[in-house]
């Protein structure tokens, strides 16, 4: 194609189009400018994605077919230059589309990536942004079903845990992106003068009580504690390994999930197992139940309060008392 | 527009902020190779990075506004889509313009969603629009709203492009040139243009036009001064072009906008040329891929600086 042909500016414009080769201006006099503007966007958009063509897609190709230029002998040249470099203008867009999703998710999925390897999280990206349309602004917000998609990859079989990591992974980069709440330790003193049946415990950004089969906090600690990865400790690591393989076994054989409690203290999301009856009454103190309630719930489970209060303070679990 | 902008005594030098330069950033008064104090006058944050409603990046974009004047350079607003701006979408951008009392906040001339097959779908790109009339409404009328929102003017940035909306759809057509779109966008919606000189390099370049920088130059020429608020210098990473059977083939090797290397010569040539017509113009350096150390970046700013400095308006 001639380079000035796609040239926009008038110091070399010849025309009104950009590629005057492609319209027969006399038939589009009737072309409403306004639904051209949103079948081009829709278009482009579609072709990003690689989605089949919707029906308004394939008429207006067929007349693009027929307003090109009647002259037979340049005709096959110019749509053969035209749909080579439309093509090339639109791989670089794809492309862009999926190294900019590769790289969210693998800041999104650190732990993923970190067992499986650059090269296998690359390809995995590559599939769930081809099955999982973007139709969030943010890429931060893109990624939620990863962990189903995960589970129902054949090829990541031989991690059967990889699921329940990827699901981690979402909710502690949900929790970092909670809202700030403010920790007021002077609010607790309303416990011993306030009325306690009306009252309520605030929880941390982002607390909540989970389920997991797998060993995903030792999963967790094998990618991302530095002494893990240290060659001094190397045998720290070994034994940490043969752990996680029983566990790994155990859970394949007994699907009973272990409780695990997610929250963010400061800036840094933070877990750890809990036991069923802790995790009651912290899926209390999520509900908001009065703190009389909770304080019932505890009493049920035999559980000090005065230990568990403390514990919750001191970690920073619940922000205040309102 | 600021109107301490307008008056132009100095074009304030900033680079682009990316997450591998934070802890140095904020080192202010950190000292260079050569002894010297790193002089950057503000720093430029996408603002999706920090669109989070709280956590560390919260903190983080309060703690480089106590150190730097800012810059907000969005990406996702997508103002000449055909689809509105979500309300939702339009609140973080203007809390976080808000909060940060941001120097300049700047958009993109260009789309990214559209509805297809009944999803609105995000490409998380910046795409381009056509030069027409009835783009011009649409980015207008966002634009205003955005306006409205942030009760101050955008500046927009003309944009890097790999396709023209009418190889792909024959019907969508311009009917004007991008300069006559961008000046007629600015004079509509009482916006500033953020020009950005890479953009345009790369764009001739992929033209295959014969002199570039001549053709570039003769479209500054046409831009009134008072619309130009900000320039972008940046560089790209010259791509291996593989073995081209013939003219075709070599048309449809295309230069990646990518600001993966230092800014390039044509760039810094034409920065002398548009500091001569828009003196005093806030100038940005950025570098998003392959990024260097923050003394690398720093020193591009220094360059641009002695160019600056250097023009008498």
């Amino acid at each position: 194609m001639n380079p000035n042909s796609i040239n926009r500016d008038s110091a070399n414009r010849d025309s009104t189009n950009r590629d005057s080769a492609n319209v027969d201006i006399d038939n589009l006099n009737s072309t409403n400018q306004s639904t051209a503007n949103q079948e081009y966007q829709r278009q482009l958009l579609a072709k990003i994605f690689n989605i089949e063509p919707a029906r308004e897609l394939q008429l207006n190709e067929i007349e693009a077919a027929k307003t090109k230029p009647r002259d037979i002998t340049t005709e096959n040249a110019a749509a053969s230059s035209i749909s080579l470099v439309t093509q090339t203008g639109l791989n670089v867009y794809s492309n862009n589309f999926i190294e900019n999703g590769i790289r969210a998710l693998s800041i999104t999925f650190p732990t993923v990536e970190g067992f499986i390897g650059e090269d296998s999280f690359r390809m995995l990206s590559r599939r769930y942004l081809k099955h999982e349309a973007k139709t969030s602004f943010d890429w931060a917000e893109y990624g939620n079903n990863l962990p189903v998609f995960i589970a129902e990859q054949e090829a990541l079989q031989e991690y059967p845990f990889l699921s329940e990591v990827a699901q981690l992974d979402w909710l502690i980069h949900c929790a970092q992106r909670e809202a700030d709440k403010v920790f007021e330790a002077a609010s607790f003193a309303l416990l011993e003068s306030g009325d306690t049946s009306v009252l309520r415990f605030v929880p941390a950004p982002g607390l909540q009580v989970l389920k997991f089969r797998f060993p995903v906090v030792d999963l967790y600690r094998l990618v991302h504690d530095p002494a893990m990865q240290s060659e001094e400790n190397k045998l720290a690591r070994e034994t940490l390994l043969k752990e996680i393989k029983i566990s790994i076994s155990d859970a394949i054989n007994n699907a009973t999930g272990r409780s695990l409690i997610l929250w963010r203290p400061d800036y840094k999301a933070q877990f750890e197992y809990i036991s069923d009856a802790e995790a009651d009454v912290m899926q209390q103190l999520i509900d908001q139940a009065s703190v009389d309630t909770i304080i019932e719930t505890i009493g049920t489970h035999h559980i000090d309060l005065v230990a568990w209060l403390s514990k919750a303070i001191s970690n920073k679990l619940i922000f205040s008392v309102a | 527009m600021n109107s301490n902008l307008n008056t132009k005594p100095n074009s304030p030098i900033g680079v682009g902020l990316r997450h591998s330069h934070y802890s140095e950033a904020l080192a202010r008064n950190a000292i260079g190779d050569d002894g010297e104090k790193q002089k950057i006058d503000f720093v430029e944050v996408h603002a999706e990075n920090f669109f989070a409603a709280g956590g560390a990046t919260n903190a983080l974009i309060h703690d480089i506004a106590q150190v730097y004047p800012l810059s907000v350079h969005g990406t996702s607003l997508g103002l000449g889509s055909t689809l509105p701006v979500p309300a939702d979408i339009l609140q973080q951008f203007a809390k976080l313009v808000k909060s940060t009392q941001a120097m300049l906040v700047s958009e993109h001339l260009c789309f990214n969603r559209a509805d297809v097959n009944g999803t609105v779908l995000h490409s998380g790109d910046l795409l381009p629009i056509p030069y027409n009339s009835d783009s011009l409404r649409t980015i207008v009328a966002h634009i205003q709203q955005v306006q409205d929102s942030i009760q101050r003017p955008l500046l927009i940035e003309n944009l890097s492009a790999y396709i023209t909306p009418n190889q792909l759809l024959a019907h969508s057509k311009d009917d004007m040139t991008e300069f006559e779109f961008l000046i007629s966008m600015c004079e509509a919606a009482g916006c500033g243009l953020l020009l950005d000189l890479n953009n345009l390099i790369i764009n001739e370049l992929n033209r295959k036009t014969a002199k570039p920088l001549d053709i570039i130059q003769r479209k500054l020429a046409t831009l009134p001064s008072h619309i130009v608020g900000e320039i972008h210098l940046a560089g790209f990473t010259e791509q291996p072009q593989a073995a081209v059977n013939n003219n075709e083939d070599s048309q449809a090797h295309f230069i990646i906008d990518d600001h993966g290397a230092p800014v390039s010569e044509q760039c810094w040539q034409l920065y002398e040329y548009a500091l001569q017509k828009f003196p005093g113009t806030p100038t940005l350096v950025e570098w998003d891929t392959a990024i260097p150390e923050w003394s690398v970046l720093v020193n591009e700013a220094s360059k641009a600086r002695a160019i600056a400095e250097a023009i008498v308006p």
